[in-house]
């Protein structure tokens, strides 16, 4: 599929329109029943209108960055008059009175929604089979897993059902199943993108981030997104422009605490390839960043104790599904035990971590090892322009494959850093895989805090060299 | 045994913003339940918080005020714990840094009293619990009324440090009128705009008593009621050789007494941790400046109250009716005479309004300006003034009144002829005062001051017509 330049280029030319685009997508997601990448397609006629506007809008003159794009919303961000239920029987009802603003932004700036993709309820996990509706299925390979818990919209993308989509990063939600499409992931430096409707997992980490099959599609959604939002004080300017620029990245640092060996054979292949090829061109270099490891365990103490927190609010008191009872506290008990398994987990540690006589031994020390992990990437830095490292310790498992959530945790384990440090990463699919039909590897890199337009400007450059291999 | 008054307080003050704590909905005309409720304050999916920016410049008005710590950063907590009437299962409150501390409100007795902090929290929904019948006896059921819900709150904590229960009353007034001053909170009790939750306990011969806790206390006279019936139950059980359990407790305005809540402190665990949605909050010049907007002190108005009414008492409760003494300064700076206002402000109008349940709001000031200017001049008598209050009370112009019915004093009038002919039309009178009746002469006067419709001086009337008599 082209990407939005082509795309408009082509529009220009009027050898393509919206309409003709948005009847191929309708095509493909009339597929969906297979994949299930969506809980919610917008109607076809509704969606044809819309494209039909946008064609309308164009012979107008009008010219919109997204004008057109059809563009998939993981079901845990808030889209006016659509359901919104992050993947749990809990807001199996639910539909959103307000837009995200990030929705906001895309509705603004022309972009087609064309519906809700799956997830894993509430965002927690890592292989989208966590979905009180049923998991989705990777593309590539239907027996296997598109990875999560944004593998809706990392398989809506991956299948040509959207040219763009939003996901949601806490811990790798958006660069994992990217890793495992054959996508780019892209989560933003903490604060670039608004979190204003965007249902909250884990409020420190937790950033939208982008998917799409081409790094300048990920450039192009990105400046439309970025900007401070008076609706979250958490958010702040962070540069971005539409258009990719020279990156001057000079060096890149491998982490020597990443032990090669513990890779999956073809992770490891595909790693070390890349590594060989990248220090044809730059400087590579092994940094140290010692708290690595301990990341992965701050990760899920800090995530849980503030998902506890947030996922409070699930009482069916004022919206949502209501389980009645005697009393008030039968009530809640009743409707709270519709959080799936994987939920219950969470909640229940995050409370434990949180909990008198355990916070100190707990969360407060899990946040010191986060503060541990942003100073030595400020010290990697004054050194690296990139830090490179596997996605994901391997390639796409199969659903069902793995039972123990702590093996599924594992996954998250190159992710969760660059969450716990606020910095801008992105996955990108290794490029020269020898047989195309392989299942795809990602690599991932991560830039220094606020550095999001250099970061994917690198990507663009890498990619463009490696296609003209 | 020795036995020791001990008590500290707990008040929750709401701001009167404009807007909730952490969203754009109005805190005003709250009366139609959940109309003035928005996503973040129904604590919808996906919505955050916002800081309020005037609850902020207000809290600093009151830290300058109180003379308190104010610290240029502080932090939002969350404070977590179930309740329907707390959309989003925690209550965005501030932890181990509030906005202020160790701040001091100096009493009109000269005593200050140490507050240990101040921070901002968001208030939660009102539950109001009814039967299925729609009667408040016998609850069943609970309505939830998010229109509360998020409004701002400013919360007062003191240590133990009150020795006896009028001094606690003493403070609550106090603060209330604090607040009113510099305008920051209305403060009214029965409305629910100041809370107060006290912890109180008995120290016998020194040692440590049992301390209770009495939740929501809603009025000044509960607060000291509620506090009296406690320390002597305390008392009386220790004399007895009783214990007090540690428990919390409600007050019965009816029957005076205090009842259990719950018993044992359910050693609830709040789980607080920094509010992730909310950077710091950093103070700035900015905003300091700002808070200067906010600068009216009880204080200050109970000493020129002092000093106009040179009584301690008088001095008090008029300070702590801003209403009342706003009307008394506009007046006094007008150069009213001080004798005339204390007994118009002081004594009469208390006494009108109270009567025809009217407020100092709904009084009208030209009105008290004429009728001041008329006394001044000599025109009219104090009768006659209190007589034109009521007519502006009743909703009549006192002017006009005044003039249709002859009450204003004339240079023209001839006080002497009217005595001649009320001497002249009532001889029987005159004949028993000759044998020796002195009681005659009120009647007399009677007649004379209703010949002139009271416009007159009766002290002088009365000397010139016993004058007349012996004549
Ligand atoms: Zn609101």
């Amino acid at each position: 599929m082209d990407d939005v330049k082509t795309i408009f280029s082509k529009r220009e030319a009027n050898e393509i329109t919206f309409t003709h685009l948005m009847e191929e997508t309708l095509k493909e997601l009339s597929h969906d029943d297979e994949l299930h990448a969506f809980l919610f397609i917008r109607n076809a006629d509704e969606l044809m209108a819309d494209a039909k506007a946008a064609d309308n809008a164009w012979d107008e003159g009008q010219r919109k960055p997204l004008l057109g794009i059809p563009i998939a919303i993981k079901d845990n961000m808030c889209v006016t008059g659509l359901p919104c239920t992050c993947g749990s029987k809990i807001l199996e009802h639910f539909v959103a009175p307000y837009d995200a603003t990030a929705v906001k932004k895309l509705k603004d700036a022309g972009a087609i929604i064309v519906g809700k993709t799956n997830l894993d309820e509430f965002a927690m996990g890592s292989s989208s089979e966590n979905s009180a509706f049923g998991p989705t299925r990777n593309p590539l390979d239907k027996t296997c897993s598109p990875g999560g818990s944004s593998g809706g919209s990392a398989a809506a993308v991956a299948s040509g059902m959207s040219l763009l989509a939003l996901g949601s990063d806490t811990g790798g939600s958006v660069r994992q199943p990217a890793a495992f499409t054959g996508t780019f992931g892209f989560k933003p430096s903490y604060g670039a993108i608004s979190r204003y409707g965007l249902v909250a997992f884990a409020s420190s980490l937790d950033q939208i981030g982008v998917l799409a099959k081409h790094p300048e599609d990920v450039i192009l959604a990105s400046s439309v997104l970025f900007g401070q939002d008076p609706m979250d004080s958490t958010s702040r300017d962070i540069p971005m422009a539409p258009q990719p620029e020279a990156s001057n990245v000079k060096r890149v640092g491998i982490v020597k605490e990443i032990d090669s060996n513990m890779l999956d054979k073809d992770v490891k292949h595909a790693y070390d390839s890349f590594i060989n090829y990248l220090s044809r061109t730059y400087e590579v270099v092994e940094i140290s960043i010692p708290h690595w490891e301990e990341a992965l365990a701050a990760y899920y103490f800090i995530a849980p104790a503030e998902a506890s927190s947030n996922l409070s609010r699930y009482d069916g008191v004022r919206y949502g599904t209501t389980m009645e009872a005697e009393n008030y506290s039968e009530s809640i008990r009743k409707t709270r035990n519709l959080f799936g398994e994987e939920v219950k987990r969470r909640i229940l540690l995050g409370s434990f971590a949180l909990s008198a006589g355990y916070k100190d031994a707990l969360y407060e020390k899990a946040n010191y090892l986060r503060q541990w992990l942003v100073f030595e990437f400020d010290q990697v830095f004054q050194n690296v322009d990139m830090v490179l490292t596997p996605t994901t310790p391997t390639p796409p498992f199969k659903l069902g494959e793995i039972k123990d959530p702590l093996d599924l945790y594992k996954a998250d384990l190159f992710t969760t850093p660059a969450n716990l440090a606020y910095l801008p990463a992105i996955n990108m699919p290794y490029p020269f895989q020898e047989n195309k039909k392989d299942l795809p590897i990602g690599l991932q890199f991560i830039a220094p805090f606020g550095e999001d337009h250099k970061l994917l400007s690198f990507i663009n450059e890498l990619w463009q060299g490696a296609e003209e291999l | 045994m020795n036995f020791k008054f001990v008590a500290g307080l707990e008040i929750h003050v709401q701001l009167n913003t404009k807007t909730k704590m952490f969203c754009s909905c109005p805190t005003e005309g709250l009366d139609v339940p959940n109309t003035r409720v928005c996503p973040v304050c129904l604590g919808y999916p996906g919505t955050l918080p916002v800081i309020n920016r005037e609850a902020v410049i207000m809290a600093i008005a009151l830290g300058k005020a109180l003379n308190g710590h104010i610290n240029m950063i502080s932090r939002f907590h969350r404070k977590n714990y179930f309740y329907p009437d707390l959309p989003k299962g925690y209550q965005i409150t501030q932890g181990d840094v509030p906005i202020i501390e160790n701040a001091v409100l100096p009493l009109s007795t000269g005593k200050n009293i140490p507050i240990k902090r101040m921070h901002l929290e968001e208030d939660a929904a009102k539950s109001v619990h009814v039967s299925s019948s729609g009667r408040l006896a016998g609850a069943q059921e609970t309505l939830l009324d998010f229109n509360r819900s998020g409004v701002p709150l400013i919360e007062i904590v003191t240590d133990p440090v009150f020795e006896s229960p009028e001094e606690a009353t003493l403070f609550v007034e106090e603060l209330q009128a604090t607040l009113r001053y510099l305008g920051i909170s209305n403060a009214q009790m029965e409305l629910g705009q100041l809370r107060c939750d006290v912890n109180v306990s008995v120290e016998v011969d020194g040692k440590e008593g049992t301390r209770v806790e009495i939740k929501n206390l809603n009025s000044t006279r509960s607060i000291r009621q509620a506090l009296t019936y406690e320390y002597n139950r305390h008392v009386e059980a220790y004399k007895r050789g009783e214990n007090i359990i540690t428990e919390t407790l409600a007050f019965d305005e009816k029957t005076g007494k205090t009842r259990t809540m719950r018993t044992k402190q359910s050693s609830a665990d709040y789980r607080y941790f920094p509010e992730p949605d909310l950077p710091p909050l950093i103070l700035t010049e900015e905003l300091f400046e700002e808070a200067n907007r906010y600068n009216g002190s009880f204080l200050d108005a109970y000493h020129n109250a002092l000093s106009w009414t040179n009584k301690e008492a008088d001095a008090r409760t008029l300070a702590l009716n801003k209403d009342q003494y706003m009307l008394y300064s506009s007046l006094a700076e007008k150069g009213f005479d001080k004798k005339l206002l204390n007994r118009m402000i002081l004594i009469d109008l208390p006494n009108i309004l109270s009567e025809v349940a009217k407020t100092w709001g709904d009084v009208d000031k030209t009105f008290l300006n004429s009728i001041l200017q008329l006394q001044q001049d000599g025109k009219i008598t104090p009768a006659v003034a209190k007589d034109l209050l009521w007519q502006a009370a009743r909703g009549n112009d006192p002017m006009k009144y005044a003039e249709e019915h002859e009450l204003l004093k004339h240079e023209n009038i001839d006080i002497k002829q009217i005595i001649s002919d009320v001497l002249q039309q009532n001889p029987d009178a005159v004949e028993k005062y000759k044998k020796g009746n002195a009681n005659v002469i009120g009647f007399l006067l009677g007649q004379v001051m209703k010949k002139t419709k009271g416009t007159v001086d009766p002290n002088q009337t009365r000397a010139l017509l016993e004058q007349m008599l012996n004549e």
